[in-house]
């Protein structure tokens, strides 16, 4: 008898050859975009720009004033209707592997820039900016601008927060409570040391109550802090030299230990673990760690995140050694919108860095996050009162007799890992300041080579 | 007369059979695609990489056996957390199978409230490590732990668990030891295995608590130790949450462990392919240890009451 029906076994062999095409379907490469013409059509229009903007930001604090900044005719104008797909706390993972694929937004920022540029995932931007009508260098702050360069190419747009980094930032109220005179900040690190020690109380069992300064904290924790004050510059980047193995670079881990030992390294590092290890200024705004040397943000980030604490804040210069007190020290860095090697809208994220030098841009940061961008024009219309001690870092800029740009080495990231170590070695005594500070330059020089950079 | 087998004559696959062979290897596609794409390729990706200079970023560049050379002599890190590893996983995997299989035992005796310390028991293997990281941290914490709060109220002096270079680690083995819940699971399932004749045969020679125990109870469940072991030594080679969270690896790179070292280097420094290489190194050294533990098994693992 013949049977001219579906029969189990053809309906399942036919349904598993269905799902197999369906399946090769799926993960096939998608088709070319909508907008492009057909091939050999003749007449068709050229394919359109891309509409949208990809921007990652690595961090989470920018996700307000990007609310509103997108919501503004002025900034719709400015991107010609482009619409922007904005990504906030995209770490580095994430680009990175983005970047590995293939597939990494237009635009991003708060990125290793130094580490990303010198390896050529991002582009040089210099003709974009020299082509620009909006980026202005000389309504830029000098130092700002410099730190966009990187041996002759731009690394990318500056922008979002661009400012001075390095402050001791003091809480009055309880400097005073300590019998200091908190209208005259210490300068030399023996006078911090003896802040240091008026602030740090402990209990009768020795356990840490409070204390005065953590010289690793912040933006002290890395080697450029450090070396600036102590007049050494770690890192060459004409050359790629390092000059970690400075007696000088020794002797301020051993002085910078100091603080540490007092208050006790176990108790220390207690403390960090609680922040969350590495996180920044916890402490402080609990009343626990009283002094800490931080960047122009402290002053409006403390304001937001803890206002009872805020109000006492004084700021003043970072500490340098007895025999340099009358060096002004003063780092800025870049932040900037990078674009990407495989960008599918480059024109679009230099756009978008573009219009972060507006005022509308900047007020809108500066008001609801607290940060600054060093646009000479625009800093002259805030008000650098709003958040105590922000007074400081405004007017600094004319009296730094010593600029540093941070960050500028390809390998900081491994340094800063390895400093960190040594660094707690000398602070645990365990071994001597100057052989932690050779042993930190050969790591350093063996690093570089092995990662092809030599 | 002894008749020798005619040879076997070789032929090919019927139509059927070829065509049932496609409809089945169609059937396994999905599997077979997958474990290509997301397993065999990633694996020798990863091998290639270990003899490369790769940064996630520039083409990788064929390195040989650099990698591998540079991080047994040169890096600055490798045998650091190498022993950090080893002590975590030679103290906390032991330990943590006697204290499990213990546990087990006394779980299952007749006890009241049997089944809540069951669940007690249990759930510290359900939670995330993360939440339960910050929980320990909490406890241990030198500051503003519930521990060292109890000991700055009676005025005595605080113990930094894990903010003390020599202590750091021995507190990660206790929050590994709380945390092996399943292995207690597995553990009461072989316990309730054991034969009760052999109990009471044992009670009949006259064996006490501990004899029936150490001659009993232990042998039977050797397999399960067994496998125990081996699970517990590949997971704790892998141990990241845990120390990444609670201590960043530190105090002064005493819990940095290996994986906490290799994501390191694969995400922080962009050493993709010396991270690679440290992946394939702890491939081999885990292989090593099961190998070892397969081998000795025949000398104290019981299958049936035969070695």
């Amino acid at each position: 008898m013949s049977n001219n029906g579906i029969s189990r076994r053809q309906f399942l062999q036919w349904g598993a050859m269905t799902t197999g095409v369906v399946v090769l379907a799926a993960c096939a490469p998608s088709g070319a975009p909508s907008s492009a013409p057909a091939a050999g059509s003749e007449g068709a229009a050229p394919a359109a720009a891309p509409t949208t903007v990809q921007y990652w930001f690595a961090w989470g604090n920018l996700d307000p004033a990007m609310a509103k900044i997108v919501e503004t005719e002025e900034f719709k104008a400015h991107m010609g209707g482009a619409t922007l797909e904005y990504k906030a706390s995209a770490d580095e993972q994430s680009i990175l592997t983005a970047i590995a694929a293939g597939t990494p937004p237009d635009g991003g920022s708060n990125y290793s820039y130094v580490n990303f540029y010198t390896r050529g995932a991002t582009i040089d931007v210099k003709d974009m900016a020299e082509a620009s009508t909006v980026l202005k260098a000389d309504d830029m702050l000098e130092g700002i601008w410099n730190s966009a360069f990187y041996q002759g190419g731009m690394i990318g747009v500056p922008g979002i927060e661009c400012f001075n980094w390095w402050g001791l930032n003091v809480n009055a109220n309880t400097a005073e409570q300590d019998g200091l005179d908190a209208t005259t900040l210490p300068k030399t690190w023996d006078e911090v040391l003896e802040w240091h020690k008026a602030m740090t109380k402990k209990d009768d069992a020795g356990n840490l109550l409070t204390f005065g300064l953590d010289p690793y904290d912040a933006m002290a924790g890395e080697p450029d802090f450090l070396a600036a004050s102590y007049g050494v510059k770690w890192f060459d980047e004409e050359t790629g030299a390092f000059d970690l193995a400075n007696p000088r670079f020794a002797e301020g881990m051993d002085t910078l230990g100091e603080f540490i030992r007092i208050a006790g390294p176990d108790q220390f590092a207690g403390m960090r673990q609680v922040e969350g290890n590495g996180g920044w200024g916890a402490a402080y705004n609990a009343g626990i760690q009283n002094m800490i040397i931080e960047g122009y943000w402290h002053p409006g980030e403390t304001q937001i995140q803890q206002p009872e604490v805020a109000q006492y804040n004084r700021s003043g210069w970072a500490p340098v050694p007895a025999d340099r007190k009358d060096a002004n020290i003063m780092a800025t860095g870049l932040h900037a919108v990078v674009i990407f090697k495989d960008a599918k809208n480059k024109e679009g994220a230099f756009k978008l860095g573009e219009f972060f030098q507006t005022p509308t841009a900047l007020n809108t940061i500066f008001d609801e996050v607290g940060w600054i961008h060093g646009v000479k024009s625009w800093l002259s219309t805030i008000d650098k009162n709003k958040y105590p001690g922000l007074a400081f870092y405004v007017d600094a800029g004319p009296e730094v007799t010593e600029w540093t740009i941070g960050r500028r080495c390809p390998i900081n990231s491994f340094v800063v890992t390895q400093y960190t170590e040594l660094r707690e070695q000398v602070f645990r005594d365990l071994i001597d300041p100057q052989a932690a500070a050779d042993e930190l330059q050969k790591r350093a020089e063996a690093e570089w080579q092995a990662q092809g950079l030599g | 007369m002894a008749v020798s087998a005619p040879p076997a004559q070789r032929r090919g696959m019927t139509k059927t059979e070829k065509r049932n062979q496609v409809m089945g290897l169609l059937f396994i596609s999905p599997w077979l695609i997958g474990f290509l794409l997301f397993a065999l390729f990633p694996l020798a990706a990863s091998l290639y990489y270990s003899m490369t200079n790769y940064d996630f970023i520039r083409e990788p560049q064929f390195i040989g056996a650099a990698n591998y050379v540079r991080l047994f002599t040169t890096d600055p890190d490798f045998w650091t957390v190498m022993y950090n590893t080893l002590y975590y996983v030679g103290i906390g995997v032991p330990l943590g199978i006697a204290v499990a299989f213990l546990i087990a035992n006394l779980l299952n005796s007749e006890i009241k409230g049997r089944t809540l310390f069951r669940s007690v028991i249990y759930i510290p293997s359900i939670v995330p490590t993360v939440c339960a990281a910050m929980v320990w941290l909490f406890i241990l914490n030198v500051q503003y732990g519930a521990i060292n709060g109890i000991l700055k109220t009676m005025g005595l002096a605080t113990i930094p668990f894990l903010s003390s270079p020599e202590l750091a680690k021995p507190s990660l083995i206790m929050i590994y030891i709380w945390a092996q819940g399943t292995a207690v699971v597995i553990f009461l399932a072989s316990l309730q295995d054991v034969p009760r004749s052999l109990y009471d045969a044992a009670l009949v020679d006259g064996a006490n608590a501990w004899n029936r125990f150490w001659n009993v109870t232990v042998p039977l469940c050797t397999p399960v130790i067994l496998f125990n072991f081996i699970m517990g030594i590949i997971a704790a080679f892998q141990d990241f949450t845990l120390p990444f969270v609670l201590t960043g690896g530190g105090p002064m790179k005493s819990t940095e462990f290996y994986v906490v070292n290799l994501y390191r280097n694969a995400f922080v420094q962009f050493s993709i392919g010396k991270a690679s290489a440290m992946a394939w190194i702890l491939f081999l050294i885990i292989l090593l240890f099961s190998v070892i533990l397969f081998r000795t098994s025949a000398r104290w693992v019981y299958y049936g009451g035969e070695k």
